[in-house]
């Protein structure tokens, strides 16, 4: 299956810094992929140059086959994008802001738009003013997926979000999402909504790409090595040595080999400890 | 798109046209009745008694009594279109640069342009439309000039150039789109709103000083000599005619070419110390025109004044075009 997201030595200045360099990324279709990184890491940055807020620097960036600085009309029919902090015209009612995305977009799903909404019973003729803000992210993605993208991307879907609602929006989207619905890109730091709902998952720090893979492929393929300081690696590529006062924490990619005699313990690593493995040793620190 | 601008800044386009309806009716009604006052009291065919004018003044002030705070209309004239500069025109892009909300806008099928242009194009029409009206009224506030309070600088009909036709429609559109302009170029709103303002008011300023004098080449007349023979009223005549617009002054020599104005400086301060000489009586021209110096005074005509109105709009209206071509390329090109 074709990329949903493809990006090729992409770079991104801001004056002298740089929110992405080198920075190749490939998201599958038909799946649900998270962001991860720390603030700064240009996960805004690359979720905006998809649907051409921002211009490319340097570097490729195609979405749906297409380069969105070049058909960013065409592509905005089709793809369905809330941005960071869920900007919406507070003035408008919610049936007036249904009504903006039924006039501005080619393709609308009224229907499905009005019935989303009342499924969490928000009233159409209130101001989006009035609304709580986990109604409104409810109203902003619903704006987004009213036009039946075939890929939605969301910064930061629930930050800001009180727990009830985060889980909520989240349930849904994963059922809004399911079967035939748009792929779908998130960005989010908080590691445990991306194990929720994510089957594919980004890693980004420093405006480069750490990993990406499959969830699943990721826990397969990577431990924990805990031993003695002085143990030695035995050919496994080594992602990050935490040393602590009597032993060394390792993550390692690949199968482990070497033996147990050592004092040695292997054991598969979590999603988490994956990400934060990635994440230090980007930063090239011990915390 | 244009549902969209429409529910935006339907309040404020309604309310900007319905107080420009207001403001045009109010004029004419408070213009006529200011006319009518001046006739009943007689401000404009007041003659002075003999020992001093002190019957006019209370005329006047009596006038203005009268009229009272209706006199402000006039000035006001001059502030509308900066207003609108401030508060429509800086707000107008900035609003939604600073909110974010151009995010969601600039993320549906439509294009940066398309919104851009029909957000100030939808503005600029109804801006269009109230400026008309206020345009049509502006010339009766002359009622309103020659006065204790509103004494004119310039004599008509070249008063109300700043408050009627089409060169006051002209300003209105120039504010918004200064306003608009600066406002999308600094994404501020309170950025918008002031250096929108300043932008305005410099051009204004400007073109009033240094352009519109000549748009057209000055006519120049000679001054006269001047020789009092004792007995009022002299007669004494301008050279310029009174519908006229002064708008400066020169002098030439014998064969017509320019005398500095420090050579003229110096023979008038020569003149000051020296006079004339023993027995003979002149005033300053004269004696400039001893020394083949030949001071001259600059005006623009009465029959002038609709031709240096379209040549006013025109320049505004170009500035317009180019401050909305201007944002409307910043904000395609630029990153969002």
């Amino acid at each position: 299956m074709p990329a949903v997201l493809e990006t090729n030595a992409l770079c991104k200045r801001f004056g002298k810094v740089e929110a992405l360099r080198d920075c190749d990324v490939s998201l599958p279709a038909g799946k649900v992929t998270g962001l991860v990184g720390p603030n700064g890491a240009g996960k805004t940055t690359l979720l905006q140059l998809a649907v051409g807020l921002r211009s490319v620097t340097l570097g490729t960036i195609r979405v749906l086959g297409l380069d969105p600085a070049e058909d960013t009309v065409t592509l905005l029919s089709r793809v369905g994008y809330v941005g960071q902090d869920r900007p919406l015209y507070l003035d408008l009612t919610v049936a007036e802001t249904l009504e903006l995305g039924r006039r501005l977009n080619a393709r609308w799903d009224q229907e499905f738009a009005r019935s989303r909404l009342a499924r969490f019973d928000i009233p159409l003729d209130r101001a989006v003013r009035s609304l709580s803000t986990g109604q409104r992210a409810q109203v902003a993605l619903t704006l987004a997926l009213g036009k039946r993208p075939e890929l939605l991307l969301l910064d930061e879907p629930v930050a800001n979000l009180d727990p009830v609602a985060r889980l909520d929006l989240l349930e849904e989207l994963m059922g809004a999402v399911a079967d035939d619905g748009p792929a779908v890109v998130l960005s989010s730091n908080v590691l445990s909504d991306v194990e929720r709902v994510c089957e594919h998952v980004v890693i980004l720090a420093k405006g480069q790409v750490r990993v990406a893979g499959d969830i699943e492929e990721l826990e397969r393929t990577h431990f924990l090595v805990i031993g003695p300081r002085k143990a030695e690696p035995a050919g496994e590529e080594v992602v990050d040595i935490r040393e602590a006062e009597r032993q060394t924490v390792r993550l390692v990619r690949g199968a482990v080999t070497w033996g147990n005699g050592d004092g040695t313990v292997t054991r598969p690593a979590t999603l988490e400890e994956v990400v934060l493995g990635y994440l230090r040793s980007s930063r090239g620190e011990v915390r | 798109m244009l549902w969209l601008t429409w529910r935006q800044h339907r309040t404020e386009l309604i309310g900007l046209l319905a107080t420009a309806l207001v403001l045009a009716v109010l004029t004419a009604f408070a213009a006529a009745f200011a006319q009518r006052t001046r006739l009943e009291l007689g401000v404009d065919t007041c003659v002075p008694l003999p020992s001093g004018n002190a019957n006019c003044v209370d005329l006047s002030q009596e006038w203005r009594n009268r009229v009272g705070l209706l006199l402000y209309l006039f000035p006001g004239f001059y502030l509308v279109p900066a207003l609108v500069a401030s508060y429509v025109g800086g707000p107008l892009l900035a609003r939604e640069l600073e909110q974010g909300t151009h995010r969601l806008a600039w993320t549906q099928g439509v294009s940066r342009i398309r919104w851009a242009a029909t957000t100030i194009g939808v503005v600029l029409a109804f801006a269009l439309a109230g400026a008309i009206a206020l345009a049509a009224v502006g010339g009766q506030t002359r009622s309103f000039l020659g006065t204790p309070l509103f004494s004119a600088l310039v004599t008509r009909p070249w008063d109300t150039f700043d408050v009627e036709g089409p060169a006051f429609v002209s300003f209105v559109l120039f504010g918004l789109a200064a306003g608009a302009f600066v406002g999308a170029w600094r994404r501020r709103i309170l950025f918008g709103m002031f250096y929108g303002l300043v932008l305005f008011g410099l051009v204004r300023i400007g073109v009033w000083a240094v352009l519109r004098p000549f748009y057209e080449p000055p006519i120049a007349v000679l001054q006269t000599p001047f020789i009092f023979t004792g007995t009022f009223p002299s007669g004494f005549q301008s050279p310029v005619p009174s519908d006229a617009w002064q708008v400066g002054y020169d002098a030439v020599d014998g064969q017509g070419r320019l005398v500095p104005q420090t050579t003229v400086k110096a023979l008038n301060d020569e003149y000051g110390r020296v006079g004339c000489g023993a027995g003979q009586r002149c005033d300053n021209i004269a004696y400039l025109n001893q020394h083949d110096v030949y001071p001259r005074l600059l005006y623009q005509p009465a029959d002038r004044y609709w031709r240096f109105q379209v040549y006013e709009s025109g320049l505004y209206l170009a500035l317009t075009a180019a401050l909305v071509a201007g944002t409307l390329v910043m904000l395609r090109r630029r990153d969002a």
